[in-house]
């Protein structure tokens, strides 16, 4: 029947994605259910964070000027809709609040789909769901990145800074004394914690003052007096301080207002942390340069602790909030237990003298990927340059001697000792080059299938302390080998693909059925590991010695040895469940329960689920792609 | 019913006295409000004397405009020619000779009405026909609020400022001339469901500029002059 109403309305949705994916009578039965909207100009389509949107719009004619507002009221333009855009995705498809401020530029008419049927098409028609996920991938990171921008421009002109809390960037703990410690045993402990000041507290832990290296200076040395006098004859007293709930603008200005660049952070009466005018001059935000700083500054592993514990609780979800992907927050994770590893080791080497031949630390498996999430077990190794002929055992005692103090402290500091004991306490995981490379050709050359798992976190190895251009000869080494790895990657490629994505046949996810995790999925064995090591199958496989997971894919695409489409969806995929396992992490360990890699599919939202399913898809055409390439029989290890 | 002294004395009646007797639906938010919006096409150009060809119908609830919920047919007259209207909507005898009846169309139309303001551009010509074609049905449940979206065109102009002489001076604004200066497309001239799809586009934009200017229940339609009652039995 003749209906000029709806057939206007089809003939607009068939030229726009994703509707022009829609079968026709699929198409006339959504128009059929639409409604048409107008905004006048200014009129709101969808609130930021604001009720779910009962929608998701199609611009018919007008624009749509999507937002986001800083805690500060500025404005960050995300996007500017146009005829045939899409409205309120996020909000329609996930039902959460608003994400962003969809304001009309102009007057606007809408194509206004209900929920409900978004849901519907998403169930059954797939191309349609594709192209909506995708597009909320892009919007989220779009809005995210503005964000981001806009936080790195709150810290060049120091508001963002400036609205944080004292406590949050105070440097814990303050180094106290009592008024009686004399002025030389007082200096003495302000150079052993490498700190430029010193807090003077009574028998009750309240704060009475404070001395620094100015007083030291004008007050002793100028002054000529006796170092043996009390410290309290020469502190500033009495202290000023700063609640740590205070914003630092507070901070800022009583350093300003007295002239001081020492500020004491308190709890009530009792001090909690220092902040000087430098930190505030170097650390922007919460910086990884800062902390950086930080760990070079640190004598003993206990110091090192607060800061890991510091980059755990603060930096990683103060970077993933601001957008920072999961990947890079992977790298900057790595930066950081880089540096606290090199730290240890050079404090390791002050005490056992140093290393008879040169040597380089290892870290291995996700370490070495740069992929390690909030808490990760150690997994590293200890690779020494061949000693010279006589000195094989005095090397040896060394570097195990070097290896276990080493494993010792990193678990001090907040790392947990692997399981499997793949750590350089491991008199097994202690050896000069030539030995490494015996090692690495007889797993290559002559695969026993009960070694090959064990042995592909070995594969991964990045140098990070020490002569790194061992790890650099040993990497090539093993690119050298893989001509005659075939047998090996049939190993490989066996354990990459033995295990399908926890997907149902009918695409429902398969959860735990009991134990611990009952109904839980596990994110890494088949999510992030499950890409990791089909990944690395392709990369050893084309000799591509890159070790994360994202630079491989690269460098595969590069070489044209994986098709672009499927390393896109692997790197996506990868990133969504990587970020999926870091925030659920995070969680884990803000309510202090033990951390996992198990979430609940159930308490997802309906997004997340949808992405995970796509994600697990994804694995599943990886592992088909590799079981042709290799020969693998279905699931066959 | 259609008797022309029965409609006289009802203009006459003290605004009070309309006011009264839409007193259930008066302050009822226009915003949640049902429309039914409403184009007839006819034989000729005499509500009194020309019959239906072609009835358009549309739903809205408040701004919204429901794609799904229209109405469209075309009637098969008694008569047997009206060749003067035919270059206006373009509906030749020989389209509408297997057409249904007005005795079948006229009910589906009412049903589809139960309940809603009706709402066209110069709704008195259409009001008034379908009253007569009811009447000759012996059907008396014809709707019974009537909006003129026409008058409320004059209403905003005069409240924005603009001198409505000034637009009756080029004759008053026709449906396509006000669709064409909203920007709004028409699919087709003078063709019932077509007209009531851009009217309904029409009356969307006016009731998002009647909110601004705080016109928001039925009650305050009938203060600005945009709303009539329909003889007949009231449903309200």
């Amino acid at each position: 029947m003749e209906n000029v109403v709806l057939d206007s309305v089809v003939a607009f949705l068939r030229r726009v994605p994703p509707f022009q994916f829609l079968p026709e009578p699929t198409l006339r039965h959504v128009a059929a259910q639409a409604e048409i909207h107008y905004f006048p100009k200014g009129a709101m389509l969808i609130r930021r964070g604001g009720s779910p949107a009962d929608y998701l719009y199609v611009i018919q004619r007008g624009g749509v000027k999507k937002s986001v507002r800083s805690e500060d009221g500025e404005e960050t333009v995300v996007e500017i809709a146009g005829e045939g855009d899409l409205v309120g995705v996020l909000s329609a498809v996930d039902h959460t609040a608003g994400h962003l401020d969809d304001v009309a530029l102009e007057d606007t008419v809408c194509y206004a789909i209900p929920r409900a049927v978004v849901e519907e098409l998403m169930a059954t028609e797939p191309a349609f769901t594709r192209y909506l996920l995708h597009t909320l991938q892009q919007a989220l990171d779009v809005s995210l990145e503005a964000l981001r921008q806009r936080a790195a421009l709150w810290e060049a002109d120091g508001s963002f800074l400036l609205a944080a809390r004292c406590r949050d960037i105070a440097r814990a703990p303050v180094l106290t004394c009592p008024p009686a410690t004399s002025i030389q045993e007082a200096a003495r402990r302000m150079t052993e914690h490498r700190v430029n000041s010193i807090v003077i507290v009574d028998e009750t832990g309240q704060g009475i003052g404070i001395v620094t290296d100015w007083d030291l200076r004008e007050r002793v040395v100028a002054a000529g007096l006796d170092y043996q006098q009390p410290v309290s004859q020469i502190m500033s007293s009495p202290l000023v301080t700063v609640a740590g709930d205070e914003p630092v603008a507070e901070a800022v200005r009583l350093m300003i207002a007295r002239n001081i660049h020492h500020l004491v952070v308190v709890d009530g009466p009792r001090p909690i942390g220092m902040i000087t005018g430098y930190d505030l001059i170097v650390r922007q935000g919460t910086s990884p340069v800062f902390i950086a700083k930080a760990i070079d500054r640190t004598v003993e592993p206990k110091g090192m602790r607060a800061l890991l514990e510091q980059v755990q609780r603060q930096l990683f979800p103060f970077l993933l909030a601001r957008g920072v992907r999961a990947t890079q927050l992977g790298y900057i994770a790595a930066e950081i237990n880089d540096r606290i590893i090199a730290r240890l080791l050079a404090l390791l080497e002050a005490e056992l003298g140093p290393p008879p031949v040169p040597y380089c630390w290892l870290v291995l498996g996700s370490e070495g990927r740069r992929e390690q999430t909030i808490k990760t077990d150690q997994d590293n190794a200890l690779l020494y340059a061949d000693p010279p002929e006589g000195r094989e055992d005095a090397a040896r005692d060394y570097f195990l001697e070097l290896g276990r103090r080493a494993v010792e402290a990193l678990v001090a500091v907040g790392f947990p000792p692997c399981s499997g004991r793949y750590t350089a306490d491991n008199p097994e995981w202690v050896q000069p080059l030539a030995r490494w490379r015996r090692r690495f050709e007889a797993w290559v050359a002559v695969p026993e299938p009960e070694d090959v798992l064990s042995s592909l976190i070995f594969f991964d190895f990045r140098g990070v302390h020490g002569e790194l251009a061992l790890a650099e000869q040993l990497r090539r080494y093993i690119t050298e080998l893989m001509p005659q790895s075939g047998l090996f990657l049939v190993h490989v490629a066996g354990i990459s693909t033995a295990q399908g994505p926890p997907l149902g046949f009918l695409g429902q996810f398969v959860v735990e059925r009991s134990g611990e995790h009952k109904d839980q999925l596990d994110l890494k064995h088949g999510g992030t590991g499950a890409i990791v090591n089909l990944v690395r199958l392709f990369a050893l496989r084309h000799r591509v010695d890159e070790t994360s997971t994202l630079g491989r894919l690269e460098r595969l695409q590069a070489a044209g040895q994986i098709q672009p489409e499927l390393a896109n969806d692997l790197a996506e995929a990868f990133e969504f469940l990587l970020s999926l396992r870091f925030r659920h992490q995070w969680e884990d360990l803000r309510a202090g329960r033990p951390i996992s890699n198990f979430v609940d599919p159930r308490q997802l939202s309906s997004l997340e689920r949808r992405l995970l399913k796509e994600s697990f898809k994804v694995i599943g055409r990886a592992q088909a792609v590799a079981r042709q390439e290799f020969s693998v029989e279905h699931g066959v290890a | 019913m259609s008797r022309p002294g029965a409609r006289r004395r009802r203009a006459f009646l003290p605004l009070i006295e309309r006011l009264r007797s839409i007193r259930s639906l008066s302050s009822q938010p226009l915003a949640e409000t049902a429309f039914t919006v409403v184009d007839t096409e006819l034989t000729g150009l005499d509500p009194d004397s020309d019959e239906i060809l072609a009835i358009g119908a549309i739903r809205m609830i408040g701004t919204r405009i429901l794609v799904g919920q229209t109405l469209f047919s075309t009637v098969r007259p008694q008569r047997r020619s009206w060749g003067t209207s035919v270059p206006v909507h373009g509906i030749r005898p020989v389209d509408v000779l297997h057409a249904p009846p007005l005795g079948v169309v006229l009910p589906a139309l009412v049903e589809f009405c139960t309940g809603t303001v009706v709402v066209g551009y110069g709704a008195e010509l259409d009001r008034r026909v379908l009253e007569r074609s009811l009447a000759r049905l012996g059907m008396d449940e014809l709707p019974r609020l009537w909006l003129d979206i026409a008058r409320v065109e004059r209403w905003l102009r005069s409240r924005e400022g603009q001198h409505p002489e000034a637009s009756t001076a080029e004759g008053a604004p026709t449906l396509a001339g006000l669709a064409q200066a909203e920007g709004i497309a028409v699919p087709a001239a003078h063709h019932a469901l077509a007209d009531a799809f851009v009217t309904a586009q029409l009356w969307q934009r006016q009731l998002a500029r009647l909110l601004a200017e705080n016109v928001t229940t039925v009650g305050d339609l009938a203060l600005i002059g945009a709303l009539r009652r329909s003889a007949g039995p009231q449903r309200y």
